[in-house]
């Protein structure tokens, strides 16, 4: 039992978070800033890369997988025992704004993420003449979710606007679901 | 247990330094010294030392890997960017060209220094982890197939380079890790085909199996596939990497759209359903197969294995219950592979429900029901498999699965778990521990889960709680139900956590069977109690650890719930109840003392099977002290109730159940003591009507003796009764009777009682175990006092005559020490007294067994002595005592009659303290003493030291004394007592053993001390001290010429203190030494004794370098070459 207890300590406080969006939405970006990495020589990412951070007494794994078109049908590879899934979209993107739904309504119908949280990531909000969060919320559809636990942050990699309150709500979610029980 | 708990936090104050010494020690491992290029060049080789210091920095975090997570960051990468480098630069010159050739068992090649170092971070951190840090650009996966290839290629060896065959060769860590990359880099979001090229070998001759495998599949894919199958039979940790790389390959996109997913999966059957003429395949091919199949449901998606959920459902199950019998007789004897298909099944079952749920035609409802009573079955089933990984499993599979179920059927499984617990299987005689345990973590794995609904909670808890006091001993005796009281602890932690308090508050109190005269409390409060009870009292530590944990998730989750909760957890501390003394004392009283409600509860769980009905004697003590503290709960009142409780217990216990019985007794024992000691305590509580209830109660205990329950002869003395046990559980509750009648004045019991409790202490007291003697001789001094003085004289009689007919026998030793236990008891009878005297001292003869004399000795010492008007007489006999020196074929015995002769001096001399004069006798002990304090044997040289010291102190004319009592400063003090010419002589003796025939430590501190000392004398104090040493030496050797104990340290000494001081010595000595000649001839005269004749020629060395003695010293060495032994020639 005493080894069932400290797995389960171990688990409680680790999370696997799943970056995702279409290309060129800025997930890389995202991920460098919060890590406080150089943000300036992003290129775009060829496979993926994985990053952990200490937030909060939480260990977050970060799952950054390239948003390019030929690559999404890989997507689902990463799913594994995701706890939280951040969707990250463009809000100077107008043009792609459908292409941007289905995707996400598709990753949404996944069974293998059923159980986890979704995070959408307004960036690029630093830029004039972007869309606003409620113009977003309604192109995106996102109040017809619910089989998802949601919630929608405008926010900046380039300045770092409103990316730690995003992993606070990451946070908090996964304390909620423990506490809930 | 307490070591544990201090390892872990020695190993995270340590982590630190561990982590920082390997960060340091790394590159220079891994690179090649160039200091000031920014382009660093990594080794061909690294050394094996180096290598293996590192990983042994890594493996103490095996206990804790937490601590290891902050620094994986900083660590990981160097080692991963160190093998790519070697992997572009050096990729085909592995294992060959080492620069000294010589040294080649000493390198390493590089990547096998890495992959040792990355394996042991798998192995300590986990595989999942470590992955993770692993470089994941696509391009590396051509070189690294390549490199895979080329280096685990059986070379031929070539005689130009004798390198040994193990460097040419990948080693398994090597292939593990690689394996593990490979399968990591297979994550790349690409299609194979365009990372492919022509010309990747394809290692194995093997791919001709997949007779599927289109033409256009990648060569990566084909090279890769080749790898696995090879691998997946494997005998080493190679076969899991393997597995794992063969499972993400077949469920990559691209794979599957050429058919690969499922062709491996049919491959998989196949090769473990072999036809008639086919070998049939090895274990390990067997674990691998189910491994991979195991991995495939566990990572696929629902929709891809869609088409294969019946074909592998109904393949797993024909495959284990043996269709084709070789191949299920394989499966079925190792439990790895019994875990695999548990796991299979389960992701089965899983999949198949959730496509159901959608409404997929693949599976229809027929289907589904087919595979959940198939598969629920085999769960069940394996609940009672032998090994536990298998159990786990299948719990956990059940309650996965049960979540998923809709509630009504998920209703029903957890009604058959509870079902299977009630059937009879605590009369099954192999498996019904296995099988509860298995049972119980399938309850305790659901309610982790929440997936039991509330009305069925309090059939559970039912269950948990009878859980948590299971025990069942196995045919050779041993303890079996420590698993299934694990599980239950799990349960109700996993519970605590995951239902609300108002759930847990709306449950109707009688779901937990009530603990005895308690006032109705909630369900939670009674978990607690429960908890409480196994925390302190069960005999394993980890149960004991595991619901103290419970305790403080119950408490911790629903504050204000439980009666002094915070202070309980405080109490209940997981640290504390780990020794089981502690916890079944302290913390069982400190728990009492904190609530009423946790009173009770305790008592009876002392009083049951894990308290005084314990398997072994030392719990049951411990046990029955805690009783006897926790009876003084509310003084009297309490006490009463526990004595009634155990009267009651005692009677109803069978005669032959010795063990529970000696228990009992001890308890009540206790109990009475508790009273004895509260009555003197609170006077003024004296006269309550509870204390007059209680005394009433302890006055009639009494009857025990005369009832039919009383310990009789037979239990006394019948071996297969185990007396021992009777003995002393019947001397302890006589002595606290005895004691409490006379302390708080109760009514004496009648005369045959009397009687009877004298004869059975007799008894007791004739027997030959320590433990009896010690407590029977106790009690008869507690019972004395009772009797009446002509009955007290007749027994002293009986003794002697029983002594006396024992004379010579090994037997008698508790009547020696009863003896003295009564002799102060005696005080209005002199002539007993006097006789007892001339009895013991008797037995303190030569002829009588030694373990009978240490007897007579210790008690004269400790018993008698103290008590006696005048010692002068008995005093005398005590320097024979210290003079001891007996030997057998154990060795020196007579040093046990020291020890106990040297207590004994101290009472001597403080009698004499006050007179002025010493008399002789009193300067005989003290010089005794103080050879004692010098001689070789540590345990003696120790006592005499103590008693010495206490004299020392209070005689006004030694010198003042040090505090310090080791070694070297400890002789150099003692040697101070050398200015007393009437203690000089027997320091000299004593120290003459030591520094001669002492331990080889205890030789070097005797010597130096005394050089040091003689050094730091002036030089005319020194000549002088010098001769006075020789000529006491000489007269101890005169003393003593025939005894080899003295004569030869004797002789020794003096050629040491000569040949040291040979400069010093004045010229007008000459009479002196010509008398030691003369002496050391004298102690070899005739003597065939070769450690005698050795000392001599010492002797004559050192002496002969005294001019007027050479001429003499010479000739009789000459003489001595013609001696018979040629030792000494």
């Amino acid at each position: 039992m005493l080894s069932i207890l400290r797995k389960a300590r171990l688990k409680d406080k680790e999370m696997r978070i799943l970056m995702l969006g279409l290309d060129n939405a800025g997930k890389t970006t995202i991920v460098k800033r919060i890590m406080k990495e150089d943000v300036t020589t992003v290129s775009p990412t060829l496979g993926f890369i994985i990053k952990t951070i200490d937030f909060m007494g939480y260990k977050l794994n970060i799952w950054d997988v390239g948003g390019q078109k030929t690559l999404r049908s890989y997507w689902k590879n990463y799913f594994e025992k995701t706890d939280t899934l951040v969707w990250v979209v463009d809000a100077t993107d107008r043009l792609r704004v459908d292409d941007c739904r289905q995707e996400l309504s598709g990753l949404l119908l996944e069974e293998r993420l059923t159980g986890a949280s979704l995070l959408v990531f307004l960036n690029k909000t630093d830029v004039e003449h972007c869309m606003s969060e409620q113009e977003v919320r309604e192109r995106l559809d996102l109040d017809s979710i619910k089989t998802h636990k949601w919630t929608i942050l405008p926010c900046s990699a380039m300045t770092g606007e409103n990316l730690n309150e995003g992993l606070e709500w990451v946070v908090q979610d996964a304390k909620d679901r423990l506490f809930l029980y | 247990m307490d070591a544990a708990e201090d390892r872990e936090v020695k190993l995270q104050r340590a982590s630190g330094d561990l982590v920082s010494e390997f960060s340091a020690k790394l590159p220079s491992l891994l690179w090649r010294a160039q200091t000031g290029t920014p382009l660093r060049t990594p080794r061909k080789w690294a050394q094996v030392t180096k290598t293996e210091k590192l990983v042994s920095l890594l493996e103490p975090f095996q206990e804790w890997p937490q601590l290891l997570d902050p620094h994986l960051q900083k660590l990981l990468p160097p080692l991963v960017d160190a093998f790519l480098a070697y992997l572009i630069k050096h990729r085909t010159q592995y294992g060959c060209g080492s620069a000294k050739s010589s040294q080649a068992g000493s390198q390493y090649p590089l990547p096998r220094a890495i992959c040792r170092l990355l394996y042991t971070f798998c192995k300590v951190r986990g595989v999942k982890v470590i992955s993770r840090f692993l470089n994941n650009e696509p391009k590396y996966l051509d070189s690294m197939i390549r490199a895979f290839i080329e280096w685990d290629a059986v070379r031929p060896p070539n005689p130009e380079e004798p390198v040994e065959s193990e460097t040419q060769r990948l080693i398994w860590e090597e292939r593990y890790v690689m394996l593990v990359w490979l399968s990591h880099l297979l994550l790349a979001p690409f299609d194979l085909s365009s990372l492919s090229s022509d010309d990747i070998p394809v290692p194995y001759d093997n791919l001709q199996q997949l007779t599927w495998l289109p033409s256009e599949t990648p060569m990566v894919a084909r090279s890769l596939l080749s790898l696995s199958l090879h691998y997946i039979g494997a005998s080493g940790k190679e076969r899991e990497a393997a597995t794992a790389l063969l499972a993400r390959l077949a469920l990559r996109g691209d794979m599957q759209a050429l058919g690969v997913l499922i062709g491996l999966t049919k491959w998989a059957f196949a090769l473990i359903q072999p036809t008639e003429n086919v070998e049939s395949p090895s274990v390990y091919a067997c674990i691998g197969v189910l491994t991979f199949i195991a991995r495939l449901g566990g990572s696929g998606q629902v929709e891809d294995f869609a088409p294969l959920i019946n074909y592998v459902f109904q393949q797993t199950l024909s495959v284990f219950q043996g269709k084709s019998s070789s191949v299920s007789a394989t499966i079925q004897s190792s439990a790895l592979a019994r875990k695999f298909v548990v796991k299979i099944l389960r992701n089965i079952t899983i999949m198949a429900l959730s496509l159901n749920e959608r409404g997929d035609p693949r599976i229809n409802d027929d289907q589904l029901s087919t595979i959940l009573e198939d598969a629920i079955d085999h769960f069940l089933v394996s609940l009672a498999d032998k090994d536990t990984p298998v159990r786990f499993a299948a719990s956990k599979a059940l309650s996965i699965i049960t979540l998923k179920l809709d509630p009504e059927m998920g209703t029903e499984v957890i009604e058959a778990v509870i079902g299977s617990l009630g059937e009879n299987i605590l009369f099954e005689k192999n498996d019904g521990s296995l099988r509860w345990q298995g049972l119980i973590l399938t309850l305790s794995h659901l309610l982790f889960r929440r997936a039991p609904p509330i009305h069925q909670l309090p059939e559970i808890l039912q269950s948990l709680v009878s859980g948590l006091g299971f025990e069942q001993r196995s045919s050779t005796g041993g303890s079996v139900g420590t698993g299934v009281r694990d599980a239950a602890c799990f349960g109700i932690w996993a519970m605590s956590r995951k239902y609300t308090t108002r759930e847990l508050l709306a449950l109707q109190p009688q779901v937990v069977a009530s603990q005895s005269g308690q006032k109705e409390v909630d369900v939670l409060q009674k978990l607690a109690v429960e908890l409480i009870c196994a925390a302190c009292i069960d005999p394993s530590g980890n149960i004991r650890r595991g619901s103290s944990a419970a305790l403080q998730e119950l408490i911790g989750r629903h504050p204000n719930t439980i009666a002094q909760g915070i202070p309980l957890v405080q109490v209940v501390d997981y640290h504390a109840v780990a020794r089981r003394s502690r916890a079944l004392i302290d913390v069982a009283k400190a728990t009492a003392s904190l609530d009423q409600v946790y009173w009770s509860p305790l008592l009876d769980a002392l009083m049951g099977w894990r308290g005084i009905g314990s398997p072994d004697a030392e719990s049951r003590r411990h046990a029955a002290k805690s009783i006897g503290i926790l009876s003084t709960q509310e003084l009297f009142k309490t006490m009463s109730l526990v004595l009634d409780k155990l009267l009651q217990m005692f009677s109803s216990i069978s005669r032959n159940d010795v063990e529970s019985r000696h228990g009992c007794l001890l308890s009540i024992a206790a109990t009475v003591d508790a009273f004895t000691s509260e009555w003197e305590a609170s006077v003024e509580k004296r006269d309550t009507p509870e204390a007059r209830a209680v005394s009433s109660q302890v006055a009639n205990i009494w009857d025990i003796f005369g009832s039919a329950s009383s310990p009789t002869d037979d239990d006394l003395t019948f071996q297969t009764s185990r007396p021992e046990l009777t003995a002393e559980a019947s001397s302890c509750l006589i002595s606290s009777l005895s004691r409490s009648t006379i302390k708080a004045g109760l009514a004496q019991p009648l005369e045959p009682l009397l009687n009877r409790t004298l004869q059975i202490l007799s008894l007791c007291v004739s027997r030959n175990d320590d433990i009896s003697i010690e407590t029977s001789s106790t009690a008869l001094a507690q019972l004395f006092p009772l009797l009446p003085p002509s009955k007290q004289e007749e027994t002293v009689r009986t003794w002697f005559s029983h002594l006396r007919t024992s004379w010579r026998l090994p037997t008698g030793r508790g009547q020696i020490l009863a003896l003295g236990t009564v002799f102060k008891q005696l005080g209005a009878q002199s002539v007993v007294q006097e006789d007892i005297v001339t009895e013991i001292l008797r037995y303190t003869g030569k002829e009588e067994f030694i373990e009978k004399r240490v007897a007579a000795v210790k008690c004269l010492a400790t018993s008698i002595l103290p008590y006696m008007a005048t010692t002068d007489t008995v005093a005398s006999n005590f320097v024979g005592f210290l003079n001891d020196y007996t030997t057998d074929r154990r060795g020196d015995i007579g040093s046990l009659i020291r020890v106990e002769a040297i207590q004994a001096v101290p009472i001597v001399l403080q009698r004499q303290l006050d007179s002025t004069s010493r008399s002789p006798l009193i300067q005989n002990l003290v010089g005794c003493l103080c050879r004692l304090a010098c001689e070789k044997l540590d345990k003696v040289r120790l006592q005499a030291w103590l008693s010495l010291q206490v004299f020392w102190e209070s005689a006004g004319d030694l010198p003042p004394i040090e505090n310090h009592v080791s070694s070297q400063e400890y002789f150099a003090q003692i040697l101070t007592l050398q200015d007393i010419d009437w203690l000089r002589l027997p320091l000299l003796q004593g120290l003459a053993t030591s520094a001669i025939s002492g331990a080889e430590g205890l030789v070097r501190a005797s010597r130096s001390a005394l050089t040091q000392f003689l050094n730091s004398q002036a030089q005319h104090r020194r000549q002088k001290i010098l001769m006075v040493f020789l000529q006491d030496l000489s007269t101890v050797l005169g003393d003593n010429l025939q005894d080899d104990r003295f004569a030869i340290p004797a002789v020794e000494f003096v050629a040491f203190l000569i040949d040291s001081y040979i400069p010093v010595i004045p010229e007008a000595s000459d009479p002196s030494f010509r008398k030691l000649f003369t002496l050391v001839q004298k102690a070899h005269f005739r003597s065939a004794n070769i450690a005698r004749l050795e000392a001599a020629v010492k002797a004559y060395a050192a002496l002969s370098r005294v001019d007027s003695l050479r001429a003499g010293v010479l000739k009789k060495m000459t003489g001595l070459l013609l001696h018979p032994f040629p030792r000494v020639c």
